[in-house]
């Protein structure tokens, strides 16, 4: 069917993209201006300083310690969650009526509240009261009940553990989508040529899920990305930066200390890293197929 | 087979305990020392109904003016030609990619100025900014599935391009248009950081921040502080138990491809 080039079709896109444009775009280029500037945020005049912010920025070690926290996070999040999501899903993938309710009990944490989700946890990992450390310490087993919070060697673990928690539902039910349309003749085939069931699942279906494992890698990086909700309500960043990521250093530096240009510039880095992470994923995706 | 398949139930349910441990947890210590009473006190003390009241708002109206923008622009996309449709799409969806909070300081900055502090507009007017890009995507992949023909033949009897998207399209985009719903409702929800930073007053503020009031109150008062998470949490736990399958559908449309 021919289309006619037609104008028109801007009137459809119009209200969007003003939408776009305003709270977007325009909000976009203005954190990168200001990160050329110096400013408190109330004040009406900003104090051009060029490069400034940068230069200081990556003179700040805790700039790099909030990457390379963000690094682990990231990582360990992704892998784990794919890993357990798709063990459940592939253990799951039959039709069982409990399987139905266990998968929706599972994808629970996915759509709680920042605020409940932190409340809860600091409770039961509370290191005097909470009731793991508890049940730990009636196992004889203090040496596990560790200061889930407080020690800048587990912090990190911990906040970690719960990002799992929260979003494996999420990995879970993508998988569990992949597989129902998996075609269960090379299940079969791999059987019948003599391969056991961990062979099949390593070597048949694992594979043959590659698309998925790419968008779901994708989804994954850019929402580890914005991390900041739990992060700062468990944890603010601390205990000595030990969970620092970018976005709560750029919260602290813009919100707390009220140097604004700084905070652009760290902004406007993790706009950067964003759009790089992105853009080399996409790539490798559209390789491998 | 039989056998396993029981076995199977069985051992799945380790896992499944694993994850609804936390919110067991929630449930059964909001009910200690004083049960019920603890909600009641909660309901009375701190009006949490306001909360609940302004989440609404916000994500209700957020919903309707992003699907009101983002459907008429997926059927252009889909179905439409225009110079720089592709070029424009991509910008879509790179946006995608910004994490809302590096761009907070202007946004700060822009409310300010349209003097919308604890104002509701505060919080919709970015949301929808933010929300339209992936419901333009699901929009518009969904509108690639619905045939061209129904356009070609609605014109034949007389229809214009935009009577056939109202009155063919439009009806047709039910699916996506509770996917969309389902997953910019539950960001405006859940949504932490515009909303503790442009609701400060007390009662205007949302859902997802909780008065600090709240919190210094109960600090104390463990079981009442839960009482009140389980109340704020209730809606969306509510709406996902009675409408799973579109939640789980909408909030993984994206990442179900390959």
């Amino acid at each position: 069917m021919k289309k006619k080039k037609s104008l028109s079709a801007y009137f459809y896109i119009l209200p969007m993209f003003l939408f776009f444009a305003f709270f977007l775009v325009y909000p976009l280029f203005n954190t990168i201006r200001i990160s050329f500037f110096e400013w408190n945020g109330i004040d009406p005049e900003m104090h051009f300083v060029g490069f400034q912010d940068y230069i200081d920025m990556f003179h700040d070690e805790i700039f790099y310690k909030a990457f390379a926290n963000f690094a682990i996070y990231a990582v360990l999040v992704i892998v784990l969650e794919m890993l357990i999501g798709f063990s459940l899903a592939y253990l799951m993938r039959r039709k069982n009526i409990m399987f139905n309710i266990y998968r929706a009990i599972i994808f629970i944490p996915v759509i709680l509240l920042p605020v409940v989700i932190s409340y809860v946890f600091t409770d039961i990992l509370a290191y005097n009261y909470g009731i793991v450390n508890e049940t730990l310490r009636a196992l004889h087993l203090d040496k596990l009940a560790l200061d889930w919070f407080a020690d800048p060697n587990v912090a990190l673990y911990t906040l970690i553990g719960i990002t799992v928690w929260s979003g494996t539902g999420f990995a879970m039910t993508v998988y569990s989508s992949s597989l129902t349309s998996f075609p269960s003749e090379l299940i079969d085939a791999a059987k019948v040529d003599g391969a056991n069931r961990i062979q099949t699942v390593t070597r048949v279906v694992w594979p043959l899920l590659k698309g998925t494992h790419f968008s779901l890698s994708i989804i994954s990086a850019i929402s580890a990305l914005k991390i900041f909700d739990l992060v700062f309500l468990l944890t603010g960043g601390g205990p000595f930066h030990a969970t620092e990521m970018p976005s709560t250093y750029m919260y602290d530096k813009a919100f707390t200390l009220y140097e604004q240009g700084f905070a652009s510039a760290v902004s406007t880095i993790i706009i950067i890293f964003a759009l790089l992470v992105t853009f080399i994923q996409t790539k490798l995706s559209a390789e491998k197929r | 087979m039989g056998k396993s398949k029981k076995l199977r139930s069985v051992l799945m349910a380790i896992p499944t305990l694993c994850f609804a441990f936390p919110l067991c947890f929630l449930f059964v210590t909001s009910l200690e020392k004083k049960g019920f009473a603890n909600y009641l006190f909660v309901l009375t003390e701190i009006r949490v109904e306001r909360n609940i009241m302004n989440s609404l708002i916000v994500a209700v109206i957020t919903v309707l003016i992003v699907l009101a923008i983002t459907l008429p622009a997926s059927f252009a996309f889909s179905k439409m030609k225009f110079p720089g449709q592709n070029i424009l799409f991509l910008i879509v969806l790179m946006a995608m990619m910004i994490p809302g909070i590096s761009i907070a300081v202007p946004m700060v900055k822009i409310i300010r100025s349209l003097n919308l502090v604890n104002n509701y507009f505060s919080l919709i007017l970015p949301y929808v900014a933010i929300n339209s890009p992936i419901a333009l995507i699901l929009g518009k992949n969904f509108m690639d599935g619905l045939s061209a023909e129904l356009m070609e033949a609605a014109k034949i009897d007389g229809c214009t391009t935009w009577t056939s998207f109202l009155h063919i399209y439009l009806p047709l985009a039910v699916p996506v248009s509770s996917i969309i719903s389902v997953f910019t409702f539950l960001n405006c929800w859940n949504e932490f950081v515009y909303a503790k930073l442009f609701m400060q007053k007390e009662a205007m503020q949302m859902v997802s921040t909780i008065p600090i009031k709240f919190q210094a109150d109960m600090y104390t008062n463990i079981p009442a502080l839960f009482a009140g998470l389980v109340i704020v949490q209730l809606p969306v736990l509510i709406l996902y138990l009675m409408f799973q399958n579109t939640f789980r559908e909408g909030l993984t449309a994206g990442a179900v491809k390959g």
